[in-house]
């Protein structure tokens, strides 16, 4: 026995046994934090930015370019690698060892020689480029099950291959053919004298396969193919050109995806996590090899540890690491502090907050500065420190505003009289090309409005002094306004397949405009009976060409036939804009101080925009309740929370209603424009947990993912609570934006479900302080986590 | 009537092979496809009956194009106009250039790593035996990218320190921008055959009949080249076999690496635009190349276990 112990056994095991140790050890034994960023150091007058050498300001291993130390990256992303290698391990050696054990069972069938048939085929296949490919079929944003199964699919031959041939070797042996003399059945001589006989072969195949795995993970990781993805944001405007990317899960390949960049500038980054990769390769096949000699060496009867005691064992432990895992360490004793997050009170914030008294908070309107003395009463109530102008809690700033002076109208015009009712049929849309105006003319369809070299959806009809009707896909990123207008439009109608909401406009316009509106699919399909057509079926036919067209190999280049056609029903409508005009909105700012001087210059940003999308000229309210009265509601509820429990804090809080966000973003840009030369900067800014819709509906908790390492956060965080945690795919469209793209983890957190936004149908009636305690409570142990803890 | 039967033997053997390579082929096209489309799909949230429509769909077009003689076109971003490419020109390009440092990194992988195993073989040394083995079980570890950024900042320091330059870092050529792709390609495929040509020769210079050999008074290259060396082809073969996997699946790490415009580096853009036709085109070529290159090595395998079974005099 003893000689049987070989040295690769050893030091592979050995290995094995520390990565595991020190993966699913760390939050144990480290206060290390692997997503804490720390973008420069201040080194008297110099600030030094990261990415930090090895050995330099305490980091052993050197820092990322975020500066998030490498040691603790890689000591935690151990646990997520091993994890996932282990995962993919156990689905490989499912299939691989039901179909290899049924070819090798049946060796010389049919059966066995489709199995080998696909054992053969899938094992020319590339295994590296085949996985990306389906690491995509299976949406890289989906996380970890999207590698899984892909790295399943392109691996599983491998065990299918070894069981079969260790099958039949095993078959003609005399103990087989004795135990079917004594007259045990097929299954059960298979299950009770050849499976035990399998162990030591799956055993060593185990270990090669999960060196293999590792290694493409480390080759996914090293071509960008990440766990999560990966995010991509625009880093100027909204209209924005350029794109930053960022890799943010604490995962060897992620770490490697951002290294691989910086060899020449940074080579630390890349080569820590690939010589973590290196030294997992190694261990498992050490110990493959090891495995091989040792029951070369000492044939031990495996089977005799295949009962329902190890089995019990087994399943126990990984159960008791589950359920323990959140309960203990320093985050999970902050739960009770979350729990103090009261939904009651902050539904009773939203009630004056969205109460139809403050007229659905247009930015600067009377309603929208009540709503903002109301949180500055709050924030000041609860002592928190002014952040505003001149001592005040007020940020004012001046932005461009327009708006409409009267209802817009809609109307079909000749023998056939129809007028349309706004909101409910149609919508104006404004902002760019998109301007006021009033138009009549014929509707011309043309498809989905698109004119490329070569092919155009206006050719054969007369859209010269007409007003054209879009519904389909784009295909080529164009403004189709802009081509409406060069063909000769004097207006556009789009068609709308979805809810028709109130939309808000960006004051912003080119040199010239056209109006524009925006219709339900019932409507469109009125202006277009005489056609014979539905619109529905239309819009399906331009899906299916543009799919194919992508899709298909042509043998030439085939330009489909337009579909667009005139028509003779003549339209006329108004979209009454008043000028451009300055307004000044207010952000409301106020300060929890942490108590650690070291780190309280260091912030955490959380808050949610206050202003709603107002009033109609036709009196209408927009109460804008859960867009976005509950974000401010929560955040005077966490701001009350966190105010009662202060002395727990180290790094201070920032919390911050704004305004302008349906205008483009306008209130948290200035915030974060204007704290560039202030200690609010946004490289101060450890995170920005965005309150936006988080009062309805749905019933799973859900945050926007651009951040992966914010999102795990929140997600760890609404384990601890014991809520379930989606993501919504990086909608972008809300304040955090302005964070994520100067590099500061942000994001939004809401629902899976938006509820009526954008209707006058929010209102107070739709939020419930269930849905607003849950997503307080998930921000307040998410802040608690990031400002209290070591 | 025996060379007859033999004939008959062989094509039957030849024949199951072929039918093998092209289902591999059909296979990865129609994955490909189903692949694409679910990811193309995911997007807009469709069910398991439309991906399947879908799928099934681009493989009759696929076929229906393939049947009339012609791969079609790469398509492009946009749906009518942009850059289209004859696919067959895309494959042929990103093929052969690919191609030069798969046969290069092998070759080089097969030569060195004989030479090296066998060397030490014959050496018969413990010493040896131990050092090779441990050397070529850290080598085969060795993730590629590791050695690739290890090289670069080798070659980089070099430079800075020394002024000497041993190769461009980055880029397509048929000159000096083949070193680093090739050496890193190559080395554990090397490794692989290393271990195996060693232990391969190792095994047979302790049996019998070379023993016999050199009783007989053989010299020692003669009884290596005529007894020892096609026995040990066997196992060997497997191992370039195993290398030539290992080699084509780290193709695309080495290929966006060091900037080498082949089938890595075009299928993963295929992939990225959910570009199923020249998705598999570019994958079933790299697999029905990868099971071709196996039956050949079967066959090599066979032969030489043929002769070594047979008369070995």
């Amino acid at each position: 026995m003893r000689r049987a112990l070989n040295w690769q056994l050893i030091v592979g095991v050995a290995l094995i046994l520390g990565w595991l140790i020190v993966g699913f050890g760390a939050p144990f034994f480290s206060s290390a934090d692997p997503l804490k960023e720390h973008t420069f150091v201040q080194l008297g007058t110099r600030s030094i930015p990261a990415p930090f050498e090895p050995g330099q300001f305490g980091y052993v291993l050197g820092s990322d370019r975020q500066g998030r130390d490498l040691w603790a990256t890689v000591m935690f992303g151990a646990q997520a690698t091993f994890t996932l290698a282990f995962i993919v391990l156990g689905a490989r050696l499912v299939i691989g060892v039901t179909l290899g054990a049924v070819a090798g069972w049946f060796a010389g069938r049919w059966i066995d020689r489709v199995i080998s048939a696909l054992i053969d085929a899938f094992a020319a296949f590339p295994t590296l480029l085949f996985a990306v490919l389906w690491i995509f079929a299976f949406d890289i944003r989906s996380g970890l099950q999207a590698f899984a199964a892909a790295l399943t699919i392109t691996g599983w031959w491998g065990v299918g291959r070894a069981v079969r041939a260790a099958l039949v070797d095993l078959r003609g042996r005399p103990f087989l053919e004795a135990a079917r003399a004594e007259g045990l059945s097929e299954f059960a001589t298979f299950a009770r004298h050849a499976v035990p006989n399998l162990l030591p072969t799956l055993a060593i195949t185990s270990a090669l396969e999960a060196s293999a795995i590792l290694l493409i993970l480390g080759e996914l990781g090293f071509l960008g193919y990440v766990v999560g993805g990966g995010t991509s944001v625009p880093i100027d405007d909204l209209r924005g050109s350029g794109r930053a990317f960022f890799f943010a899960s604490p995962e060897w390949g992620a770490i490697l995806a951002q290294g691989r960049f910086e060899v020449f500038r940074a080579p630390w980054i890349a080569l820590v996590p690939a010589a973590a990769f290196a030294s997992g390769v190694l261990a498992f096949n050490l110990a493959g090899h090891g495995l091989r000699i040792f029951f070369e060496r000492a044939p031990v009867a495996l089977g005799k540890l295949l009962n329902w005691r190890v089995a019990t064992a087994v399943v126990a432990v990984v159960l008791v690491f589950r359920i323990v895992t959140p309960l203990v360490g320093p985050a999970a004793a902050l739960t009770s502090v979350a729990r103090q997050f009261d939904g009651g009170q902050a539904h009773a914030n939203l009630a004056y907050i969205a109460d139809p008294a403050r007229g659905g908070r247009y930015t600067a309107s009377p309603g929208y500065k009540e709503a903002a003395a109301y949180v500055a009463d709050r924030f000041r109530s609860l002592g928190l420190e002014p952040a505003g102008d001149d001592g005040t809690y007020y940020q004012s700033f001046k932005m461009a505003d327009v708006g409409l002076t009267a209802m817009p109208t809609f109307q079909r015009v000749g023998a056939d009289t129809k007028a349309y009712r706004p909101r409910i049929d149609f919508n104006e849309s404004i902002g760019g090309r998109r301007g006021g105006g009033t138009v009549e003319g014929n509707i011309v369809y043309v498809g989905a409005g698109n004119k490329i070299p070569g092919y155009s959806d206006y050719e054969g009809t007369h859209s010269q002094g007409n007003i054209v009707m879009i519904a389909g896909p784009s295909v080529a990123n164009q403004d189709r306004i802009d081509i409406a207008r060069r063909e000769g439009a004097i207006g556009v109608i789009q068609v709308s397949f979805g809810e028709l909401i109130k939309p808000s406009y960006v004051a912003a316009f080119e040199a010239e405009t056209i109006p524009v509106l925006t219709i339900s699919a019932g409507v469109a399909n009125e202006l277009i009976a005489a056609s014979g057509k539905n619109i529905v079926d239309l819009n399906q036919s331009l899906i299916d060409r543009l799919r194919r067209a992508q899709t298909r190999p042509s043998l030439r280049q085939e330009v489909p036939q337009p579909i667009s056609f005139d028509t003779a029903t003549r339209v006329r409508f108004t979209v009454p804009l008043g000028p451009i005009h300055d307004i000044v909105g207010q952000n409301v700012v106020g300060i929890l101080r942490g108590g650690d001087p070291q780190r309280n210059d260091k912030f955490v940003l959380v808050g949610g925009h206050l202003d709603g999308i107002g009033t109609d000229p036709d009196g209408t309210v927009f109460p804008a309740a859960n867009d976005n009265g509950s974000g401010p509601a929560v955040t005077l509820e966490i701001a009350r929370v966190l105010a009662a429990n202060r002395s727990m804090l180290k790094n201070s809080v920032i919390f911050t209603t704004f305004a302008g966000e349906e205008e483009g973003l306008v209130g948290s840009e200035y915030f974060a424009n204007h704290s560039l030369t202030t200690p609010l900067r946004p490289s101060n800014i450890l995170a920005f947990v965005n309150l936006d819709v988080s009062g309805c509906c749905g019933d799973t908790l859900a945050a926007s993912d651009e951040s992966f390492a914010l999102h795990a956060r929140l997600a760890s965080a609404a384990d601890r609570l014991g809520y379930a945690f989606g993501y919504v795919p990086a909608v972008g469209g809300s304040d955090h934006l302005s964070y994520t793209r100067r590099g500061v983890p942000a994001a939004m957190v809401g629902w899976t479900e938006f509820g009526p936004f954008h209707t006058t149908g929010d209102t107070l009636a739709t939020v419930t302080a269930e849905h607003l305690a849950m997503a307080g409570r998930v921000a307040t142990q998410t802040i608690l986590e990031l400002a209290a803890t070591n | 009537m025996v060379e007859r039967g033999t004939a008959t033997r062989v094509s039957v053997a030849v024949l199951t092979r072929l039918l093998l390579v092209i289902l591999t082929f059909v296979l990865i096209v129609v994955l490909s496809q189903v692949a694409m489309v679910s990811a193309r799909t995911r997007i807009e949230r469709t069910d398991l009956p439309t991906i399947a429509g879908q799928a099934w769909e681009g493989t009759q077009d696929y076929f229906t194009s393939l049947a009339s003689g012609s791969l079609g076109e790469a398509t492009s971003t946009s749906i009518l106009g942009g850059q289209r490419r004859a696919m067959g020109d895309l494959l042929l390009d990103a093929y052969s250039k690919s191609m030069i440092l798969v046969l290069l990194a092998i070759g080089l992988a097969t030569a060195v790593g004989i030479l090296i195993g066998v060397l030490a073989a014959a050496t018969r040394s413990a010493r040896w035996r131990a050092t090779l083995l441990t050397f070529t079980t850290l080598t085969v570890s060795l993730p590629s990218f590791l050695v690739a950024i290890l090289l670069i900042l080798f070659g980089a320091e070099l430079t800075a320190r020394a002024g000497i330059r041993l190769w461009p870092t980055f880029g397509y050529g048929i000159d000096n921008h083949l070193i680093l792709p090739v050496v890193v390609l190559a080395l554990r495929p090397f490794a692989q055959i290393a271990s195996f040509a060693y232990v391969a020769t190792d095994e047979i210079l302790h049996l019998d009949y070379i023993r016999t050999a050199r009783a007989k008074g053989l010299v020692e290259s003669l009884i290596f080249a005529r007894h020892a060396l096609p026995n040990a082809a066997v196992p060997i073969i497997g191992a370039v076999a195993t290398g030539l996997s290992i080699a084509l699946s780290t193709l695309p790490v080495v290929e966006v690496f060091f900037s080498w415009p082949g089938l890595g580096f075009a299928l993963l853009q295929a992939v990225r635009r959910f570009d199923a036709a020249t998705a598999g085109t570019l994958l079933g070529a790299l697999a029905a190349t990868i099971a071709v290159v196996r039956f050949g090595l079967d066959a090599l395998a066979d032969h030489f276990a043929q002769r070594a079974t047979g008369a070995p005099s």
